[in-house]
């Protein structure tokens, strides 16, 4: 790659993440990757914990998904069916609702999560014709307005207040805010199994089921955002499999293109579409142009098919297994961790405040960081000095997040949690 | 007794590197004789080191030393856990510990310059680092730095012995602007010939050359470069930082 495209990203891309990135030693010039691997234009090879936020389940540049787009570009099938039977969506939609199991019946494609999140509480509104939506605190649904009147307090929420009104606020797993806030007539609501975002934390067991009954109750849906979770991320295709509780909506993304392409679902329950869209005035009245688009569903036919195999996620609990036990042994306990969870190949370490003034941002010279955690992007900037790239969650400095693509082999994970271990045994002893 | 008369390190706690000999161990006597405990280290010459700890314990000081190279990090961080320890702290460093070859360039290999690189400027980074952790914490403290005449002027010096040294005057400048919010000062003592240590190794007619050429006619003596180096690091010298003094009888 000509390293004048790297200064130009500097330059037009965005100009302040460019600044952080050389100022804290992460503006390598990365080249090519496969599977768990990143290599910089000098052939130094990093391995990566951040798979794209969870969209890299199959790695980098998976060649069963490359070789896929080659021949769909290949073949001459139309790669945009605007106004006319799309039978590539219309097989990914058939499996992606055969794969999230009875009660399913329609999919909407689109591009990104935060797409398959509006498409899905704008068809609660229509499907219900209520207004308001119920949203947890600590959630990150995406940066669009819609998704945006759900995110957590923050920086990211901030600058565009105020946002859609009529949107509630509960506690992340709280039943009886939940009844409350249902009292006020929502459409649905909208959570995640797992707040990744919010250091990695998973509902309460049995939540899911309770919840779907109180929203049921009272005539709200229940949407499930699966965009960083669901794919095989947690060790099932969707988390949700796991509580045996299927939400009325469900938010696919990341994973599903197989990080070769944009690609995101809103996976939705019998009759939800006819509610909403059912008459030709309004079938077309939610959409977007390169939804659905040929090449982008057949690569996700590809990834699904592989995500949803069972001996794939045989070997995924397997292997997962293993990183657990690793990080029980040597990570979990140590003095400096105040938690350390994982499910699948998702996970995140939380990590204790240390009081030493040279391990602050404002030592380190960044004091618009002045009142954030410091530790968590002390550990990241560690291990990157090994690297291995991994990233804070955006809600909670203090977590390093824990999400290597599903084909991680077991000599990796001890790896990484060596390499951990080190780290955090370097930070006690000069803090 | 009045303000004047008090010894200028009462009660200080000091770290000075390389104290088995020359002036490391000229820099433990008057340290102790100012009214300081002094730990040094050193990481060959038992036998001299020896005789400072006697020397500094004959002033009535209390006195440690420890066998521990300036490049040995894990050994350095033990040295620097027992005396805070035994003494609560440590108030002041003396980066002193170095070496030289002469070696004109020619002659020079590539791992003459990484020795004498490491063990003059990693060195000082290294006993810095390690010590900087308990005086930040505590939020005061002085570092003295031993650069040297031949990290600043030109004179006939090995290149590595005077990279090394004026990487010391920017590791000085550097620390300094990093330190200060902590209240500790960071200077530099650039010495120029002295009667005994490194520049023992000069020819006879170098020797001559320089004392020829220096306003004075005469080397330095270690105890007046000590006897400085106990003012630079006292209170009495509360506004000075980042800064490398020359001390060479004026050349
Ligand atoms: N003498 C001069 O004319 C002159 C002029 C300008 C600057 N200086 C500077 O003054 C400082 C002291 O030099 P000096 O003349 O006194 O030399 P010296 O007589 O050779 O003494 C050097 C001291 O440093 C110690 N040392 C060397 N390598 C060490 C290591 N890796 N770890 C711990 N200690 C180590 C030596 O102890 P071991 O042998 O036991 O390790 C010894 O105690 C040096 O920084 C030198 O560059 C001297
Ligand atoms: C749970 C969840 N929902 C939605 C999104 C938004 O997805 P996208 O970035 O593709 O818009 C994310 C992205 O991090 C997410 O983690």
């Amino acid at each position: 790659m000509n390293p004048s495209a790297y200064q130009a990203f500097a330059r037009h891309v965005n100009p302040p993440l460019a600044r952080y990135l050389a100022l804290s030693g992460r503006d390598q010039r990365f080249a090519r990757a496969s599977a768990c691997e990143m290599e910089t234009d000098a052939g130094e090879v990093y391995t990566d914990w951040i798979a794209g936020f969870g969209s890299l389940n199959l790695g980098h540049n998976p060649p069963a998904l490359v070789e896929a787009a080659r021949a769909h570009l290949a073949s001459g099938v139309p790669n945009l069916f605007l106004e006319c039977l799309n039978p590539v969506a219309g097989l990914l939609a058939e499996r992606l609702v055969q794969a999230a199991g009875p009660g399913f019946a329609t999919a909407y494609l689109c591009n990104s999560g935060t797409e398959a999140v509006e498409a899905a509480v704008k068809l609660a509104m229509a499907a219900t014709g209520r207004r308001g939506i119920v949203y947890c605190e600590g959630a990150y649904h995406g940066t669009t307005l819609g998704s945006l009147s759900m995110m957590a307090d923050g920086e990211y929420r901030a600058p565009f207040e105020p946002l859609l009104p009529h949107f509630r606020r509960i506690p992340f797993g709280d039943l009886d805010a939940l009844a409350t806030a249902l009292d006020a007539g929502p459409a649905a609501l909208v959570i995640e199994p797992i707040q990744v975002e919010k250091g990695v934390r998973a509902l309460p067991g049995g939540f899911l089921a309770r919840a779907k009954a109180l929203c049921h109750d009272h005539g709200a849906l229940l949407i499930l955002d699966e965009a960083q979770t669901g794919m095989g991320r947690t060790g099932s295709l969707f988390a949700f499999q796991e509580e045996g509780v299927a939400p009325d909506v469900l938010v696919l993304a990341k994973a599903l293109g197989g990080g070769v392409v944009p690609l995101a679902a809103m996976v939705a329950g019998e009759g939800l579409f006819e509610r909403a869209y059912g008459d030709p005035l309004r079938c077309e009245i939610h959409n977007s142009t390169f939804g659905g688009n040929s090449l982008a569903c057949q690569v996700g036919l590809e990834a699904l098919a592989r995500l949803a195999s069972p001996e794939f996620l045989d070997d995924v609990r397997a292997r997962a297994a293993e990183l657990a036990r690793l990080l029980e042994a040597q990570v979990a306990h140590h003095p400096l961790v105040e938690r350390c969870f994982v499910k699948g190949f998702l996970g995140g370490i939380r990590l204790r405040e240390g009081d030493h003034p040279w391990f602050t941002w404002s030592h380190w010279g960044m004091d618009e960081f002045a009142a954030r955690p410091a530790m968590g992007a002390l550990l990241v900037h560690r291990l990157h000095r090994r690297r291995i790239l991994a990233q804070v969650c955006a809600h909670d400095w203090s977590s390093v997040r824990i999400e290597p693509p599903l084909v991680v082999t077991v000599a990796q994970c001890q790896a990484f949690v060596a390499a951990l271990r080190e780290e955090l045994d370097w930070i006690a002893g000069h803090g | 007794m009045n303000a004047r008369d008090r010894r200028l390190l009462e009660g200080k706690r000091v770290l000075v590197t390389g104290g088995s000999r020359g002036l490391g161990s000229a820099i433990c006597k008057e340290f102790g004789s100012q009214g300081a405990s002094v730990a040094f280290n050193y990481s060959n010459d038992a036998e001299g080191a020896a005789k400072t700890l006697a020397a500094v314990e004959a002033t009535g000081a209390r006195a440690l030393a420890f066998r521990a190279s300036v490049l040995d990090e894990a050994a350095l961080a033990s040295m620097v856990k027992d005396i805070e320890g035994a003494w609560e702290g440590i108030d002041i460093l003396v980066n002193n510990a170095g070496m030289s070859q002469p070696l004109p360039l020619p002659l020079m290999e590539p791992s003459d310059w990484d020795l004498v690189m490491d063990v003059n400027a990693k060195g000082s980074f290294l006993a810095a680092r390690a010590v900087l952790r308990g005086m930040i914490r505590r939020r005061g403290g002085a570092i003295l730095n031993i650069g040297s005449l031949a990290g600043i002027r030109l004179i006939e010096a090995p290149a590595h012995y005077a990279a090394s040294k004026a990487a010391v005057k920017g590791l000085t400048q550097s620390l300094a602007k990093e330190v200060a919010r902590y209240n500790i000062r960071v200077n530099c003592l650039a010495p120029g010939l002295l009667e005994d240590g490194v520049g023992q190794s000069l020819p006879e007619h170098r020797l001559e050359e320089y004392v020829r050429h220096t306003a004075l006619g005469r080397v330095g003596t270690l105890a007046e470069v000590a006897a400085f180096a106990a003012f630079l690091v006292s209170a009495r010298n509360s506004y000075m930082n980042g800064e490398t003094i020359l001390m060479d009888g004026g050349l």
